[in-house]
């Protein structure tokens, strides 16, 4: 079930991405001139990037008329500086400079003749005028800085639909994801595998071994070998049985429910922070620190015990 | 049972020693990484580096240094370090345009004062999360968990710590290549051609190198370049007498003949340019070389004009700062590892001999030659390898390898977990952009190999912080019942009730920051909601030098040059008084703005703290899962968010809040960052954040402080404060910047914020609640580094298969972790000495 469901949530994620990505496409052929100015005479489209190019060295006199729009364009903007109180500002009178002969350089000429001309600009309201010339190039739609729900389109279906269809199936692919791994935990619950430590046999593994580790140091001859002994049995404690909790969070959230989970972790992390504290110590050779520390782990660990049980 | 004396001694965490420590080395960090982010737009966390080095300070010149006293130093250091990304991301943008900062203004008190807020409170805010984070969900932060290694490598016995220093030279080995091209030297003259030959330089380059040896030589230079750099110096002097704080109290005859003296010489200055760059250009014989001189750097004219002034050696001139061409380390370049030569059958022939040896006139196809040099293009530079065009992937499909050890580091640390991260760059760069490419959904200028970097600013970008959004808000339900439970046993906490509890702040912390919060950020909104919000008189288009003639229009502040202005303004028509508000995108309210003005400072205040807590979770898990964060996405939205509230006109505030957010989240994910290494060494939880949190507020002081120096030498030396022209471009800034202008000009993608966000939230239902996080911060960052990231993670799952996850964890930590320390080391040597040699 679980590869379905990641095929489900790949597929939906990348439709979903697709259609959000045409958000901003407007297409050409569902826009009338008519629609495109307001009651003032104002575009109410403006292009938020290039649309369509043509090559001005193949096309010279398509290239001016364009041109030509496009100055049209600049100059119907509206003077933004109605009442532009200009100050003097002083002239110099400067010599004029010696023109120096140069000829372009081969990426130059390479460049330019193959640059491109865009027959509408960013930042271009989409007149009538542009709208002509777009759809006479063939454009098939242009991005806009605007977004109209009604104007959506992803291919030739509506990308409103596109879009929730998406979201469905991300919705249903994370109700697989869910069952699946339901599944496995119960699958895991009911026949435990013999080579994984489960969460209780790995905590009273931690809590044994905390306490034959106080029993033990006594025994030994110099703070230096009691040391040594922290430092070596809690390293295999916490890349051993420490992991193996941290690995078991999934079957434990599905038993104790993320609350209990929460409140045994919660529980959990305090004496295991005693227990690297107590190896921290030992390694700087401060026993009777590290010895606290011990104490503290082990008084702290039947605390969580009691949450590892479950709720009746 | 103690074999030593029977008094106990005490073992060593918070010291002064430590303190101290943290404090200088954070410093240092600080003002250098604040350079170098001002001049290549990112900067460095530090705390490995915070840790190798209280290693060396505390354990091998003290002798008397443990793990958790080191763990408290490094905490110290980063938390001083740290807020320099907030800063250096945000404040300089107010610079770009065109507000001043100096120590007198209050703009300056403000945005500072906010900085520091921003950082004690990203601490403050995060503290009750970090039982849900690394208690409860475990989270991994890679690079905490590195320097966890570092400071257990001395315990963990010598095989560990060799393995850790294998590690770090290992690194430094592998990034030196990368790296130490950026240190820059003046290139001996007979090596010019060779530099050309391999693309280290630019034929124009050499010509003008060859002409500086030339004036050296001569001891002359051109004297149009000389009198360019003359008349420069005094257009800085002119300035500088210009400023409204130096010529208060002159009249106003004397105040208008300086501006003219300013007019003047900057039309001068123009001319001398073209005139300097015409002379050099004469003395070139061939035509075409003519044109490759281009506009040559203030700097040669002004030493050129010292020099000839007897005020400094001709010698000097042989410097990178003036046009002479550099020569550096090896790098990956040199390799010359190239694509095969594909000649375009059809093309026309350009005369590309000049260009250097080997060089002929056939024409390149597009394919291998997309700068159009007439050479095949490199697949290994200095930082990347371009492994799609090595496997003749289609242009549109983007698979670039950053050489960066510390991003294989890192994801070695994250795991298998990570795979999601590269999971989401995949899609983006190999499925979504060519997808939108091939189908004709790119605008038809973007031509096949710019479909990446399209898709990467306009969908990939908006969608990705979308997708975050709705990710982290999914999370964030998901994880309710942590939280309520991370709560409650702060709670108990507070009361003082049991052993573990007792380690930890309690939620007092957290209400007397919320006051704080509030209260800050009510200050500082209050205070720029009614300064004006333009420096350039709309209708005189002078600067404005006094805040005496101002009206208000749409609930904004607008400020005029003098009376005359503001009369005019005032007598307009409607429409015409629309038309010149537009022009400070004052046409437009906020959705506050109705609102009387100390009303909506207390709303933005209250938005912009919960607005902060938000993201400093977002942050936090993001580093937590990646150890990647993308504080310039939430501060974006910062500045967009307050925008949308104040209106498009209030920048000065918007950045404000950006400044203090973007300070809160990364400090916040500092925290949480310090406080999981803490963890890992058994570090007391309360005594980490106590220190964090009273050192941080050092951190913005230093940079501002930097910053202030930085703007200062640059209004000196360049005549203007930051920016393009200088030697510290911000492009962090510029990026912000663009944002603001998008936000006045209604250029902001909301829509695609809305379907990631959707996306996102949609993505976290399933079994993994961090999942829309995930493949969010995938879409939002560059393909390079996640691909090499996506590397780290295989490896660990290789050597887990092979050698088992014991051996994964026990061996290939501290190896990954020498990895992080080896490149953040070397970045920052390679910074200091880019920083020593100006």
């Amino acid at each position: 079930m679980r590869p379905l469901a990641y095929l489900l949530l790949t597929v939906s994620l990348i439709a979903g991405a697709l259609a959000a990505a045409t958000a901003y496409l407007a297409p050409l052929d569902a826009l009338d001139e008519t629609d495109l100015l307001d009651d003032n005479g104002d575009a109410k489209l403006t292009l938020s990037a290039p649309a369509g190019v043509i090559d001005p060295r193949a096309e010279p006199e398509l290239a001016a008329s364009i041109t030509a729009l496009h100055t049209e364009l600049d100059a119907a903007r509206k003077d933004p500086k109605p009442i532009l109180l200009v100050r003097e500002r002083p002239q110099v009178e400067l010599p004029p400079i010696e023109p120096v002969e140069t000829r372009p350089t081969g990426q130059q000429v390479l460049l330019a003749r193959e640059s491109v001309m865009p027959i509408g600009r960013g930042g271009d309201p989409l007149t009538p005028d542009l709208l002509a010339a777009l759809k006479d190039a063939e454009v098939e739609s242009v991005k806009v800085k605007s977004f109209d729900l009604m104007r959506w389109r992803f291919a030739a279906l509506p990308g409103l639909l596109v879009f929730g269809l998406a979201c469905a199936g991300l919705l249903a692919g994370a109700g697989l994801v869910r069952a699946a791994a339901k599944k496995e935990i119960d699958a895991h619950a009911d026949q435990p595998s013999g080579a994984q430590e489960s969460p209780e046999q790995a905590f009273e593994a931690i809590h044994a071994e905390v306490v034959a580790l106080k029993q033990a140091l006594p025994g030994l001859a110099s703070d230096h070998e009691r040391n040594a002994m922290i430092v070596d049995r809690l390293g295999v404690l916490q890349s051993e049985h420490i992991q193996a909790i941290i690995d078991a969070r999934a079957p434990l959230i599905a038993r104790l429910g993320l609350g209990g989970f929460a409140e045994f972790m919660d529980r959990f992390a305090a004496a295991d922070r005693k227990i690297n504290r107590a190896w921290s110590a030992a390694a700087d050779e401060a026993f009777e620190e590290a010895m606290d520390a011990l104490e503290a782990a082990d008084a702290l660990l039947p605390g969580a015990a009691e949450k590892l049980k479950p709720r009746s | 049972m103690s074999d030593g004396p029977a008094r106990r001694s005490r073992y060593r965490e918070v010291t002064i020693a430590s303190i101290i420590f943290g404090v200088i080395v954070g410093a240092i960090m600080n003002a250098a990484i604040t350079y170098a982010g001002l001049k290549i737009g990112f900067t460095i966390v530090g705390s490995a580096i915070a840790a190798v080095l209280g290693f060396g300070v505390l354990r091998g010149l003290l002798r008397k240094g443990t793990i958790l006293e080191t763990n408290i130093g490094q905490t110290i250091a980063s938390a001083v370090n740290t807020p320099n990304s907030g800063v250096i991301f945000t404040v300089p943008v107010l610079l770009l345009l065109g507000y001043q900062l100096r120590v007198g203004s209050l703009d300056f008190w403000l945005i500072t004062l906010a900085c520091v807020a921003g950082a004690i409170l990203g601490g403050a805010f995060i503290v009750p999360l970090r039982k849900q984070m690394l208690d409860i969900e475990r989270l991994r932060f890679p690079s905490a968990t590195a320097v966890a290694a570092i400071l257990k490598s001395p315990g963990a016995g010598p095989k560990k710590s060799i393995v850790l220093l294998v590690g770090i030279l290992l690194s430094a080995l592998i990034a030196a290549p990368a790296q130490l091209p950026q240190i820059k030297s003046p290139a001996e003259l007979d090596a010019l051609e060779g530099l050309v030959e391999e693309g280290r330089i630019t034929r124009g380059d050499m010509l003008l190198t060859q002409q500086i040896d030339a004036w050296i030589e001569a001891e002359a230079a051109p004297e149009e370049v000389v009198a360019h750099g003359r008349l420069a110096e005094e257009l800085i002097a002119a300035r500088e007498a210009n400023k409204p704080d130096v010529k208060r109290d002159l009249s106003a005859e004397e105040q208008r003949a300086r501006a003219d003296q300013v007019d003047i010489l900057e039309q001068k200055v123009a001319h001398a340019a073209d005139a300097g760059r015409a002379a050099i250009q004469r003395a070139i014989a061939d035509p075409v070389d003519r044109s490759r001189i281009g506009a040559y750097p203030l700097e040669l004219a002004r030493r050129s004009a010292d020099a000839a002034a007897g005020e400094r050696p001709w010698s000097d001139l042989r410097a990178v700062a003036v046009g002479w061409a550099p020569t550096a380390p090896f790098g990956y370049a040199d390799l010359q590892i190239r694509l095969p030569r594909e000649v375009d059958p059809d093309a026309e022939p350009v005369d590309f001999a000049f260009n250097g040896k080997g060089a002929t006139d056939e024409v390149l196809t597009e394919r291998v030659d997309r700068d159009r040099d007439g050479r095949p293009d490199l697949l290994v530079t200095d930082e990347q390898v371009d492994v799609g065009r090595f496997l003749g992937l289609p242009a549109e499909m983007q698979l670039i390898f950053a050489i960066a050890p510390f991003a294989l580091g890192a994801g070695y640390l994250t795991g298998r977990a990570g795979l999601l991260v590269l999971a989401g760059g995949v899609l983006a760069y190999l499925v979504i952009n060519p997808v939108l490419f091939q189908a004709g959904w790119m605008p038809a200028t973007v031509s096949d190999h710019q479909a990446a970097n399209f898709g990467y600013g306009n969908i990939n970008r908006p969608l990705g912080i979308g997708l975050l959004l709705g990710g982290a808000l999914m999370g964030v339900v998901a994880s309710l019942p942590a939280i309520r439970e991370a709560f409650k046993s702060i709670a108990v906490a507070s009361a003082g009730a049991t052993q573990a509890t007792r380690d930890e702040l309690g939620l007092k912390v957290l209400v007397v920051a919320v006051i704080a919060a509030l209260l800050l950020l009510f200050v500082a909104a209050d205070f720029t909601g009614s300064r004006a919000i333009n420096t350039i008189c709309p209708v005189t288009d002078q600067k404005v030098e006094s805040a005496d003639y101002t009206t208000t229009y749409n609930g904004y502040t607008i400020a005029f040059a003098d009376d005359e202005a503001k009369q005019a303004f005032l007598d307009a028509s409607d429409a015409d008084q629309e038309l010149i508000a537009k022009t400070m995108s004052a046409h437009k309210k906020g959705m506050l703005s109705g609102l009387d003005p100390h009303l909506r400072a207390a709303l933005i205040a209250i938005i912009g703290a919960l607005w902060i807590w938000f993201a400093g979770i977002i942050i936090a898990q993001c580093t937590g899962m990646t150890d990647w964060s993308p504080i310039s996405g939430m501060a974006l939205l910062t500045v967009v968010l307050v925008m949308l509230l104040g209106g498009p006109g209030a920048v000065l505030g918007a950045v404000l809040i950006g400044a203090a957010l973007c300070v809160a989240i990364t400090c916040a994910a500092d925290m949480m960052a310090d406080l999981k290494t803490g963890y890992l060494v058994g570090a007391m939880p309360k005594r980490q954040q106590v220190v964090e949190l009273i050192c941080t507020g050092i951190g913005p002081l230093i940079t501002m402080a930097v910053l202030l120096l930085i703007v200062a030498t640059n209004e000196q030396k360049f005549g203007v404060p930051i920016g393009v022209g200088t030697d510290t471009v911000a492009p962090q800034a510029q990026a912000l910047e663009a944002i603001i202008t998008g936000v006045q000009g209604g250029e902001m993608p909301y829509a695609l914020y809305g379907f990631g966000a959707a996306l996102g939230a949609l993505l976290g239902l399933g079994a993994f609640s961090g999942l829309g996080v995930l493949i969010g911060l995938s879409m939002y960052l560059p393909m390079i580094y996640i691909s090499t990231y996506g590397i780290g993670c295989l490896i660990n799952m290789g050597v887990s298969k092979v050698k088992g996850r014991r051996w994964a964890e026990e061996w290939g930590v501290p190896l990954a972790a020498g990895f992080i320390v080896g490149d953040a080391v070397l970045a920052l040597g390679v910074n200091a000495i880019v920083l020593l040699r100006g």
